[in-house]
């Protein structure tokens, strides 16, 4: 039997758990569609994307190239080198290589209920994203960079380098490699559609943004080194793509480790996509890892836990005539996790799924609708729990480009956390204008 | 239901409807300007189809499916004032995408857009 301060040392947690489960849906999704690219080619954004920021297989492989635009790819004849697509590109300018403001603004809803606490709501208008970008690549070499400067993110003013790093493409067309080296968010351009963070819904699948009680959690933007390669058929029938990072990992708090550490650890991931034409593909996800976990914090029998951390997944799409894509995905996780309490050494498990579909009845106008579920167990815990969650959206493209997207979405979340099977529910409804210029 | 969450209700309704309407008077205001005389198979500088009023009939399919593959990524006007080339070079720029990333296009898609992009190089501007 618990007693009260074995309930105390649950409940930090547990709150935090709830805390960050809450958040994640009334987070908006990063916009992260990059106009200064569609400046750079003269072309709309739906070039690379399906709706911004969903990117398509062009937008995926413009990312695998360098940031450079996929070129033809006859049967039976070689492909242009990187070093050739670099001396026919553009001339560079600032320009063309600055998304000065991308833009998200909104009207948000949210009421929330937590089992043992008055429900609360909160409502009103605001701004909830603003970021620069920065990126392109340097004149007559085959380096590419990307910067993002976050100025306001989740309705608040909080300046924040985001991303940063440098790379290196070669190769050819048909068969190109890379490495890069910096801050990069993770599931951006590395997976196929169903395995991406960003979504057209109000916010990303719980799987991705759901920090466990390690506090890990997928959607993360760590330091680290990476390399890939790509290969592609003739007009892109088929596209099989390997990615491998080495990063930092993240802290104790679950904050990413973006300088010195005392973890003495590195986090390794790996990506393996399939993409086959039109628009469908598969991609298989592994995550290896180290970190922290403080245990009983504030305690006088605080101690630390340095629990090991594995994330594996299929995530997979199927786009029916061009209108309706089916999305899925599965993530399995198990985490290293010691009883608070003195207990023994057990595991976090989660068995983690969503199913989504995206319709698209006219060019530049997606319905969107999608269903979670967390399926999570902690030894000492309380047993087996669950959480789900239903969302949905309508998106429209106001400009013919598609730079400019106003979207109406909802969410319905609720179930019980792993460590106190307290039950919670969050509601939220949202509209916002995106911007991209 | 508690006063609260009728309200909460009550403008999560109305605020969206705003946002969207509001922004869609504007686009509907520009496309009401309707084409330019000087480009008699444009609707519109930025609109997502071509007129196909006028055209000889077996360059409708063609005209339907440029709009459909081409204007996705590009702006019509920019493509269809090209008008200085030949048929050949037009089969060498449609067929070059075709082979590109998401083009969606087959071989005969891809001779219908060319047969129209070559009419429309000759007969498009008067």
């Amino acid at each position: 039997m618990r007693d009260v301060r074995t309930k105390k040392s649950y409940l930090a947690p547990a709150m935090s758990l709830l805390a960050g489960i809450g958040l994640s849906i009334c987070v908006p999704q990063q916009s992260s569609a990059l106009p200064q690219f569609a400046r750079r080619y003269n072309l709309k954004c739906y070039a690379c994307h399906t709706i911004p920021p969903v990117l398509n297989e062009q937008g995926y492989m413009f990312k695998r190239l360098g940031f450079r635009l996929p070129p033809s790819l006859a049967q039976g004849e070689a492909g242009p080198t990187i070093s050739y697509l670099v001396q026919n590109e553009k001339e560079w300018n600032v320009t063309n290589n600055v998304a000065f403001v991308v833009s998200d603004f909104g009207y948000q809803s949210q009421r929330s209920t937590q089992e043992g606490s008055d429900p609360t709501s909160q409502s009103g208008a605001q701004v909830l994203a603003m970021n620069s970008f920065f990126a392109g690549w340097v004149p007559d070499t085959n380096f590419f960079y990307l910067s993002e400067f976050d100025i306001v993110t989740n309705g608040s003013t909080t300046p924040n380098i985001a991303q940063a790093y440098i790379g290196y493409s070669g190769g050819n067309a048909r068969s190109s490699w890379y490495v890069a080296g910096g801050r990069e968010l993770r599931q951006t351009g590395e997976g196929t559609r169903a395995a991406q963070v960003f979504s057209l819904l109000p916010s990303s699948p719980l799987l991705f943004e759901t920090a466990s009680p390690t506090n890990f959690l997928v959607d993360q933007s760590p330091v680290g080194l990476g390399a890939g390669y790509t290969w592609a058929a003739s007009s892109y029938r088929n596209i099989l793509a390997i990615s491998a990072k080495v990063t930092n990992g993240v802290n104790a708090d679950g904050s990413e480790a973006l300088g010195l550490s005392t973890r003495q650890s590195e986090d390794a991931w790996v990506d393996a996509d399939w993409w086959y034409a039109p628009e469908s593909g598969v991609t298989f996800v592994d995550y290896f890892g180290t970190k922290d976990q403080t245990q009983n914090a504030g305690l006088t029998n605080e101690f630390t836990y340095r629990a090991n951390i594995r994330r594996q997944g299929v995530f997979a799409n199927y786009m029916l005539r061009y209108k309706v894509d089916f999305l899925g995905g599965y993530l399995r996780s198990r985490d290293g996790w010691l009883d608070p309490n003195g207990g023994p050494a057990g595991l976090f498990t989660g068995n983690d799924l969503f199913g989504q579909v995206d319709y698209y009845p006219l060019r530049g106008f997606g319905i969107s609708g999608r269903y979670d579920r967390l399926n999570q167990r902690v030894a000492g815990g309380p047993g087996p729990t669950s959480i789900y969650d239903w969302t949905g959206a309508v998106n429209k493209a106001l400009t013919p480009a598609g730079n400019v997207v106003a979207r109406i979405g909802f969410s319905y979340l609720a179930g019980r956390d792993p460590l106190y099977a307290l039950k919670a529910t969050t509601r939220l409804v949202e509209a916002d204008v995106m911007f991209n210029f | 239901m508690t006063q609260r969450s009728i309200r909460f209700s009550a403008i999560g309704a109305l605020l969206p409807a705003m946002l969207f309407i509001a922004p869609s008077c504007l686009v509907h205001a520009q496309e009401r300007t309707g084409p330019r005389p000087s480009d008699p198979y444009l609707q519109n500088e930025h609109s997502a189809r071509p007129a196909v009023d006028g055209l000889p009939g077996g360059l409708v399919q063609g005209a339907r499916l440029y709009a459909a593959k081409c204007a996705t990524c590009h702006t019509l006007s920019r493509s269809l004032r090209q008008s200085d080339l030949s048929s050949t070079e037009w089969e060498d720029i449609v067929y070059r995408m075709r082979n590109r990333a998401s083009s969606r296009m087959t071989d005969e898609q891809a001779k219908a857009i060319v047969s129209y992009l070559a009419w429309n190089g000759q007969h498009g501007k008067k």
